[in-house]
């Protein structure tokens, strides 16, 4: 024994000195004497053609994209850096808001130079649009700053022009903002508005004596706001405003206005000021715009839909407002189409680290003196991140289909355009933040630091869940625009045709009762299951709206009071379409390995969703005893999964060079020798810790309730922080761009909370511990036949029994739930702690499909408490951020320069 | 140890000197030298006495490529996959060097083109001298930059591998230096005396090895027509980035017209077109891939070369320049525009009823090898 012991360490010694492998011995060390990398491509195998995959995934320009990788990798501009030997390009993070933006558009300048816009807006046609889309996407992928920068641009500013303009304003602007003579912005949103583009309030009269347009700022909350490129950059923007002829407002239209002259100077009559730093995307400069009688020629009206005569008469094709104001935003939807492709693409660059880093990682043995465990190897690893995978490539083929109608559209389509692209956006971007968030927890500390990506990605794309359409305001879009497509049908006694409703023509789909695996796993099943919901939420909303108009309510209000079936049906219609995207995909692919793990990725697609989505229970589609099996083939999918994991995502054609460090060897990146004097990535997070008292006769009820909490409340804390349910409204996505801004602090305090689901144990570790504790508690209990007596334990069998149990210690007033259903009754005159208590219990059911229940009542009844409530978290004033207060004042152009209140003090 | 043997091996202490032998032939490849470098390279690997490994070549040159003549014979008698086999072994030696464990020093004294540098570059240190040679001269024979080029060209600073790749442009010592293809560089009279040091240092810790290299190295001086001065560069950097083949050459004829302008021009309109873009194509890609991918790629690639079935540059442009040497290739096809991206990309696609490239498993790979895969 002492003679293995000095063996040992002088392995270990040996192998800090002459870093040699260890020698091969006949001792009974399980364990690697030393910890050591090894690449999981050397103990992994692909089943299928990873190249093969990766075109099927990209499904155009790959040649187009890995030269503008290549074009990335070889300049300097590019922040290239060396970790473990090899060669990593991504932004410097830490730089000053300022270098990051001068930096972002020095690579505009050199990507322009290359050549890599040639045609973005000069040429037309499908193949030039999907080039331009493909580019954006491997910008995007480099950074979001850059590709956001782009898209305002080229997107915005250019597309704006093409398509709102005519000829005049084509030949003017054009070729010029290809080669970046001007560089362009688009002023849509205010402060006062942003979703909601027809409240705007900045105003456009027209002066027939001099034949111009003169805009103005007439109040605060009209200032131009988060204006992409305004801070800095921007010579000429687009102006969204009410146009008033005569004393009639015409609506909104579009202007082009100078905002700076050739050598960056601000022209008269326009005041910009910056919106500040922010959560991500500080290589983009958001500015804010003032107009003051601001004069633009006859000819910047962007009049593809209506004019002005040079006398000043009004005159437009469409009469109709309403039809006038939907004909001019339509093209618009080209932001949306982006945002789902780019959100996808920022998806698999944090599930490739991820998993990469999950198949190199071990940690704990399962055996007493048993070598470490990969991983990806815990079956609650795999089902924390295949499901993602599995997800990510259904959304990849959902994205690449809403390119091609894109790029492919027609006037007819573009309704049908709208409506997927507006589904499609919310659900791809909330599944990034998703996605994200779960990648970066499942790195561990690794993940909150910068150069390995994840963490920081959050709050780069953190902004997509808002702009171009919040995602609830886009959600709820899609269930108008449904209802209204159900009832012209039903009206007219037509058959449903488009938007893939067509399945309601036929009977509705019958679902066998008992589901065995093969039938979970049939295309035919996984379809029927998903058009029974949309169609029954869609009957069901058609139906409850019907009601309420019947009883005198307005539409907007019917709609308004059946928010929850709105989103639910959005959401299913949503999930319907990516469903189908996939199954086309798989169905084109000849017989072979990859047509086979296609399909496993489709059926954990398919069942994961239903897993997820608490509708199939609460309204009756599928049985409990259904849903359970579905939850058993989930995990015997990840399973099925695992050893195509390193392929699937080495298909998603991510160069190794756009990865983080740790998805790599992150032993030698991290190694003594690589080093480097004055470089310090890793962000200091605020930490603070859970402080608990403890006797020693308490110990082990501490562990286990600390446990439970830390993990719950964290979680907690980050979905409140930012939740990536579309079912939750929540504050960073509730302020919408507001939210970005660090000074509001809700987006800032995401980043510096985050790394409380890991450190001090990580949160699903935990969880486990809990209910091992609880485990080992029950056995001894029942076996002796005594009662339970600690750590609050109910004699109730639970099917999950952390959350369960967590949940339990919270509303200790309330009786333990046990799985079979029961009816809450509401007691009347409740106290608001009594009903907040009561939220808190009933969100925890709804959210949890073990349980089943409406709260929507009960949002009602705490509506009026609200601000007492948060007021009563006692949090200062001055510690919360200004968006809390008065926003309008504190963004009015005349405080802007801090000196104001600084002499006040004085 | 036989002095007509093709590899020359001498052992001294925990060092192994292997000398490529065929002087006459420029130390061309056989498919013999192969094999036995392979198989050396193998054993030196597992045997624990030895620490270093040197490589060199008798005479003028390290190494002229590998012996293609041999190969065209092959296709000639209708047997295109003797010479895959060929290729196969080489690429497999390439990978071996690429993911040694212990450190490979290269001598290149004299000409270093194609397969010789597919059996230096790939190690950890690479010495050049004033009398080094270095070119990828495949394009003008039909062929493309393989033995792995697509790996170290494309990681050359900037564009400059798609320059040298597609050019065949010749770099001396200086130039290789500059652009990081050699490590080192020292006059070739204080060779005897480095080598005498190498054979003493009884370790296989590449900082070691560094050590002692670092004491003899120069830094020359670039030679006035050197493509490695900055301006050159630039030009390089605007040109050679471009997204194709037609791109490029219609970037460097909107440049201002001199000696190296008008020299590169030229080279690449003698170049086959197929082989140019074959050639962009494999390195574009080589820039996103490991060493391994790499040559299974260049590996599939080269079957079809050897095959024909797209293009028969190959056989006619060893006709042209190596057996006939009229120096007057008629390539097929003729045109880079005649030459589709279909036709392209059917070149990375697998050849029928052939297998792919097999590498051999790696073990306890250095973590500098680990990067590369």
């Amino acid at each position: 024994m002492s003679e293995n012991r000095a063996l040992q360490r002088a392995h270990i010694l040996a192998n800090h000195i002459l870093r040699s492998p260890p020698l091969p011995s006949s001792l009974s060390l399980a364990r690697e004497v030393c910890l050591q990398y090894s690449p999981p491509e050397l103990n992994e195998s692909y089943g299928f053609d990873v190249k093969e995959m990766r075109r099927l995934l990209d499904g155009h320009n790959t040649e187009d994209r890995d030269w503008l990788y290549g074009l990335m990798m070889q300049s300097n501009l590019f922040n290239r850096k060396e970790r473990g030997g090899k060669i990593f390009v991504s932004p410097d993070y830490n730089q000053t808001m300022e270098q990051q933006r001068e930096i972002t558009m020095k690579r505009i300048w050199y990507l322009l130079e290359k050549g890599v816009y040639r045609g973005w807006l000069t040429d037309s046609g499908p193949e030039a649009e999907l080039k331009k889309l493909a580019l954006l996407e491997v910008c995007g992928i480099y950074d979001h700053s850059l590709s956001i920068k782009l898209g305002v641009h080229f997107f915005l500013w250019g597309n704006a022009v093409k398509f709102f303009g005519t000829k005049r304003h084509h030949e003017k602007w054009l070729k010029n903002t290809e080669d970046y003579v001007v560089k362009g912005c688009f002023a849509m949103t205010e402060l006062g508005h942003g979703s909601n583009v027809r409240g705007i309030e900045t105003v456009t009269t027209y002066d027939p004596r001099t034949g111009e347009f003169v805009i103005n700022t007439p109040c605060e909350s009209a200032q131009k706001y988060w204006i992409g490129g305004a801070a800095k950059h921007a010579t000429h923007t687009i102006v969204f405003s009410q146009l008033n002829i005569n004393g009639t407002n015409q609506g909104v239209h579009a202007f082009i206005a100078q905002i700076r002259d050739e050598d960056g100077n601000i022209c008269p009559n326009i005041r910009v000021a910056d919106c500040g730093h922010k959560i991500g995307l500080n290589g983009v400069d958001n500015g804010r715009i003032w107009f003051d009688n601001l004069r633009i020629p006859r000819e910047n009206l962007l009049n593809s839909v209506a004019d002005v005569s040079p006398d000043g008469e009004y005159v437009s094709a469409i009469k109709d407002p309403d039809q006038r104001f939907g004909a001019f935003m339509a093209p618009l939807t080209s932001g949306r189409v982006t945002i789902a492709s780019s959100a996808i693409y920022s998806a698999k660059v944090g599930l490739a680290i991820a998993l990469r880093y999950s198949l190199s990682r071990r940690a704990f043995s399962v055996k007493a003196n048993g070598p470490e465990v990969l991983l990806l190897d815990y079956p609650s690893h795999q089902r924390r991140l295949l499901p993602l995978l599995a997800k990510t490539y259904a959304m990849s083929f959902a994205a690449n289909d809403l390119k091609m109608i894109y790029v492919k559209r027609t006037p007819e389509t573009n309704k049908a355009i709208h409506v997927v692209s507006s589904g499609l956006k919310a659900v791809l971007t909330w599944h990034n933040m998703h996605t994200l968030q779960e990648c970066r927890e499942a790195v561990g500390g690794q993940g909150v630091k910068t150069e390995n990506l994840v963490g920081q990605l959050k709050g780069e794309f953190d902004v997509q869940t808002t702009f171009e359409g919040d995602n609830n305001v886009l959600m709820q879009q899609v269930s108008k625009a449904l209802f209204a497509e159900y009832v012209s049908c039903k009206k007219r006694n037509k058959p449903f045709k488009g938007l893939g409703l067509e399945h309601m023509n036929s009977s509705r789909p019958v679902l066998p009762t008992q589901l065995s695996s093969s039938t979970l796993r049939c295309s035919q099943f996984q379809k029927n299951v998903f058009c029974l919901r949309e169609r029954d939420l869609l009957e069901r909303f058609t139906s409850e709206v019907a009601q309420l108009q019947g009883r005198g309510e307005s539409r907007e209000s019917s709609f308004l009071v059946n928010h929850e079936l709105a989103e639910d049906l959005g959401k299913a219609f949503t999930e319907k379409a990516i469903l189908q995207t996939i199954l086309d995909a798989e169905a084109k692919l000849p017989a072979g390995s990859m047509k086979d793990v296609l399909g496993l990725v489709r059926s954990m697609y398919a069942l994961i969703s239903i897993e997820e989505d608490p509708s199939f229970l609460r309204y009756g589609y599928l049985s409990r005893d259904n849903v359970g099996d579905v939850r058993r083939e989930v995990s015997k999918l990840c399973g099925e999964l695992r050893p195509h994991a390193l392929a699937l995502v080495s298909s998603f054609g991510i160069p190794d060079a756009f990865l983080g460090p740790i998805a790599f060897n992150w032993v030698e990146a991290n190694a003594w020798s690589s080093t480097e004097r004055g470089e310090s990535l890793l962000y200091q997070m605020c930490f603070f810790c859970i402080y608990v008292k403890r006797t020693p006769e308490t110990n082990k009820e501490i562990h286990v309730i600390s446990s439970g909490l830390k993990a719950v409340l964290t979680w907690h804390n980050m979905r409140t922080l930012q939740l990536s349910y579309p079912n939750f409204h929540e504050c960073r996505e509730s302020c919408g761009g507001q939210g970005v801004k660090t000074e509001n602090r809700v987006g800032h305090l995401k980043g510096d909370y985050d790394g409380q689901t890991t450190f001090e144990g990580d949160n699903n570790v935990l969880m486990q511990q809990v209910s091992k504790a609880l485990f080992a508690e029950y056995v001894p209990c029942k076996k002796k036949k005594k009662t339970f007596q600690r750590i609050g334990i109910g004699a109730h069998e639970q099917s999950s029994p952390c959350v369960a149990y967590s949940t339990h210690i919270f509303c200790p007033l309330m009786q333990p739930l046990p799985g079979r259903k029961q009816r809450v009754h509401l007691p009347f005159n409740l106290d608001v702690l009594g009903i907040a208590r009561l939220m808190y219990a009933l969100i925890c059911m709804e959210e949890d499909p073990s349980f089943l229940r409406e709260v929507s009542k009960l949002c009602r009844e705490l509506r009026p408490h609200a601000l007492a409530l948060v007021t009563s978290f006692g949090i200062p004033d001055a510690f919360l951020g200004p968006i809390a207060f008065n926003w309008v004042e504190a963004n009015a152009s005349l405080v802007f320069s801090l000196v104001t209140t600084n002499k006040l003090f004085q | 140890m036989a002095s007509h043997s093709q590899v020359l091996v001498e052992e001294k202490s925990s060092v192994r000197i292997l000398t490529l032998n065929r002087p006459k032939q420029l130390n061309a490849l056989s498919f013999q030298m192969i094999s036995r470098l392979l198989q050396l390279f193998l054993a030196y690997e597992e045997d624990p006495s030895v620490k270093l490994v040197i490589l060199k070549g008798q005479g003028r040159a390290f190494c002229a490529g590998g012996d293609v003549s041999a190969v065209v014979r092959d296709i000639g008698q209708g047997n295109w996959r003797l010479g895959a086999k060929f290729f196969a072994d080489e690429y497999m030696l390439n990978y071996v060097m690429a993911t040694y464990t212990k450190p490979q020093v290269s001598i290149l004294n004299g000409i270093v083109m194609g397969g010789g540098a597919g059996v230096s570059v790939h190690g950890p240190f690479r010495i050049a001298t004033q009398n080094t040679v270095f070119a990828m001269p495949e394009t003008v024979l039909g062929l493309f930059p393989d033995v792995g080029a697509s790996y170290f060209l494309s990681r050359l600073p900037g564009f400059f591998g798609e320059y040298v790749g597609l050019t065949g442009a010749r770099l001396d010592g200086a130039d290789m230096l500059a652009c990081g293809l050699a490590t080192h560089y020292l006059p070739s009279t204080r060779l005897t005396a480095l080598e005498a040091e190498l054979c003493r240092v009884d370790s296989s810790d590449p900082t070691v090895v560094s050590a002692i290299l670092d004491a003899y190295t120069q830094n020359p001086h670039l030679k006035q027509q050197s493509a490695y001065h900055r301006q050159v560069l630039d030009v390089i950097d605007r040109c050679f980035s471009g997204r194709t083949v037609e791109e490029i050459i219609a970037a460097l004829e909107r440049e201002a017209s001199d000696d190296w302008i008008s020299t590169t021009i030229r080279a690449l309109k003698k170049a086959s077109p197929a082989s140019l873009k074959i050639s962009l194509r494999s390195i574009r890609e080589g820039r996103l891939q490991g060493v391994g991918q790499c040559l299974s790629r260049e590996y599939r690639m080269v079957c079809h070369v050897l095959k024909g079935d797209i293009s028969k540059d190959f056989v006619e442009g060893c006709r042209a320049i190596l057996i006939d040497k009229d120096k007057n290739p008629k390539w097929e096809p003729w045109r880079l525009e005649e030459m589709k991206d279909r036709m392209v990309e059917q070149y990375f696609k697998r050849v029928e009823e052939e297998e792919d490239l097999k590498l051999p498993a790696r073990k306890n790979l250095p973590a500098l090898a680990m990067a590369k895969l």
